[in-house]
């Protein structure tokens, strides 16, 4: 069947084309924010694709303290966003998932409503609120705000994973003897591993990158995350701008994200589809 | 074992009304099978025994004490579900131990439970396996083997076969049967599968839109249904149903047929009848009661076969004949029972009886 081989050679042809082209748009910008980061000085504003691999820049930001500091403070808060918001959610999506009582979905539908909201409509009401429980310019005040919209997205998705779970399985437990507590610990815990881990995962990230309200409600260097921190790094002149330390730290913020990722991935997928495919 | 009481037991869920008064005493040892259509309430009810249902009237009794408000953990059950309910996330042996550990028995006497309860049902090779890398009829020993650890004096099953295909479900059923036969644990059996009830039970309950349509064994439905809808669902293929209308005349009474009177012994009641009579009751070419018949379809089974007639009216009847008739069909024929096979139900459909029968 000559026919049929051409056609489905050129079909496989096609398929990796758009592969490729798919490929280059979405890794592109991470291969130029690596290669310029190995570059040093007036090299950085040649257009050459290949890298210097020269660590100077490195060396720069790696022997900053500030930027130190922003990394752990990132970590700091990322960390506990994590941990609280699944914490939170997991019990919420017990709640929402298991137990029957009145106004639960009212309540499903106010979580989505509240985590559509841009973040920018959010900020001056947070930032009362912020004053107002004494967080200002503390790391504190970023949880509590990074919490805003992790945890309605947390507990949508954790509340969906627990419903889709069989019903039988949780009386099995029951008639075996296990109080509420030893059935979302030994039963439904480990069944939401992959679940717990996108969405922590997801909370981190967000957590992570976030920009804005890092920039508006921390005053202080020694308390900054580490997004703010790099737009905030400037070179030694008002005449000189530091894209290869810019570059560089970029780098080295992204490395850990990606590690997680390519860590986790195989939960990640599984996580995000379980709600979707019975299994 | 434990004897098992249920006294005027009614389920509510908001205005429905599922379960509506249910009596029933079951004795020590006891294998009851409730049977019915889909959505008769038969899960409801095994359920509020189990406790995993709130119970909206009536009292439950388990070796004479009420249970009502005793969490289920607490009664002495085991259950095994339709869907199995395995955990997905432990092996068959921590499965199989799973409540044991709850109970926080030594290790050595659930890794000695395990293995005897693995062993007695064949899986005692798969014991490092997940769920999901066993086949259905194993996971549905596992899950059997999971009620079996707690060696628990009532056992409950919710349509534990009807995920297995035809050839499994046989296997299962004999096997469940020796589990009853050794354990001797009063059980109790729901199934929407006649056949399963007919061969496991000691006694089945037929159940209908959440009331007992009739209890008795299995031979005591087959031979004396009180009603209708009894007659109808035990046995396979179904029981015909003609109607005709019963009259007195003097010492015995009158069945029309299609027109066509026939003499019966003597009955308490006259109007109008639903006549049953079983496919493997009626003969071709024979009986006290006869009717003509065109042959519309023979369907050979190997040892026996179905012939679908039809008579008067339009109606179509089933005749069951050992070995293979002969026969054809578009051909006429007589078909007849005796008086002894034949069930009379009246308009309400509850059956008749013979006077001084
Ligand atoms: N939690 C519930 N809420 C409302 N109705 C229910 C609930 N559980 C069962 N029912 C209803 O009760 C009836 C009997 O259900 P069930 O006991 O599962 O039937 P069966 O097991 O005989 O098929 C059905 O009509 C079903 O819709
Ligand atoms: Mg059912």
């Amino acid at each position: 069947m000559v026919h049929s081989t051409t056609g489905r050679r050129l079909q496989r042809i096609a398929i990796y084309g758009l592969f490729a082209v798919i490929a280059l748009y979405t890794l592109f910008p991470f291969y130029w924010m690596i290669a310029s980061s190995l570059k040093s000085g007036q090299a950085i504003f040649d257009v050459t694709f290949l890298p210097d691999l020269k660590f100077n820049n490195y060396k720069v930001i790696l022997s900053d303290g500030v930027f130190l500091r922003s990394l752990l403070n990132s970590f700091i808060v990322a960390t506990s966003v994590v941990a609280l918001s699944l914490g939170l959610a997991v019990t919420a999506a017990y709640a929402l998932g298991r137990i029957d009582f009145a106004g639960r979905s009212p309540i499903m539908f106010l979580f989505l409503a509240v985590s559509m909201f841009p973040q920018i409509a959010l900020l001056s009401g947070l930032f009362e609120m912020i004053r107002w429980l004494g967080l200002y310019n503390s790391l504190g005040s970023l949880v509590f705000a990074y919490m805003i919209f992790t945890l309605p997205f947390n507990i949508w998705v954790l509340t969906t994973f627990m419903r889709s779970l069989p019903r039988q399985i949780e009386e099995a437990a029951i008639m075996d003897g296990c109080s509420p507590l030893r059935i979302l610990r030994c039963i439904f815990l480990p069944m939401m591993g992959p679940a717990l881990i996108s969405t922590g995962l997801l909370a981190f990230i967000a957590s992570w990158n976030e920009f804005l309200f890092a920039l508006t409600f921390i005053l202080t260097d020694e308390n900054r995350t580490v997004p703010v921190a790099i737009g905030l790094i400037s070179g030694s002149s008002r005449y000189e701008f530091p894209y290869g330390a810019i570059m560089a730290a970029s780098t080295i913020v992204t490395v850990p994200l990606i590690l997680l990722a390519l860590l986790l991935q195989k939960y990640i997928v599984s996580g995000l589809t379980a709600g979707a495919v019975k299994g | 074992m434990s004897s098992l009481d249920l006294i005027n037991v009614v389920k509510r869920f908001g205005e429905l009304t599922v379960i509506d008064g249910v009596d029933l005493d079951i004795t020590e040892g006891e294998f009851v099978v409730f049977v019915g259509p889909s959505g008769c309430g038969k899960s409801t009810l095994l359920r509020m025994i189990a406790g995993l249902e709130e119970i909206s009237s009536g009292e439950l009794r388990i070796a004479g004490n009420r249970m009502n408000e005793t969490p289920p953990a607490k009664r002495n059950i085991a259950m095994v579900f339709q869907s199995y309910a395995l955990y997905p996330h432990m092996n068959v042996e921590r499965n199989l131990g799973f409540a044991l550990e709850t109970a926080r028995l030594p290790a050595a006497e659930i890794r000695e439970r395990v293995t005897k309860a693995a062993r007695f049902l064949q899986i005692d090779h798969l014991l490092d396996r997940r769920p999901a890398q066993l086949s259905g009829g194993q996971q549905q020993r596992v899950a059997i083997g999971r009620a079996l650890v707690r060696q628990q004096k009532l056992f409950l099953f919710d349509e534990p076969l009807s995920n297995l295909d035809a050839d499994l479900r046989m296997e299962m059923r004999v096997e469940i049967a020796r589990i009853h036969r050794e354990m001797k644990a009063t059980t109790v059996y729901v199934t929407h599968d006649q056949m399963e009830a007919m061969t496991l039970a000691d006694r089945i309950v037929v159940l209908k839109e959440g009331r007992i349509a009739q209890a008795g064994t299995p031979m005591e439905l087959y031979e004396r249904p009180a009603n209708r809808f009894v007659a109808s669902f035990i046995g396979s293929p179904r029981m015909n149903f003609l109607p005709g209308t019963l009259t007195q005349d003097g010492e015995e009474s009158v069945l029309t047929l299609f027109g066509t009177p026939h003499r019966l012994p003597a009955h308490d009641y006259a109007g109008e009848v639903t006549v049953g009579i079983r496919p493997e009751d009626l003969i071709l070419g024979g009986g006290e009661v006869t009717l003509t018949a065109d042959v519309l379809l023979v369907e050979p089974l190997g040892g026996e076969a179905l012939v679908h007639l039809n008579v008067e009216d339009g109606r179509s009847i089933v005749v069951k004949v050992q070995g293979k008739p002969d026969i054809r069909p578009g051909a006429t024929t007589s078909v007849g029972w005796n008086h002894t096979r034949a069930n009379l139900f009246d308009k309400d459909e509850r059956a008749l009886s013979r006077k001084g029968a």
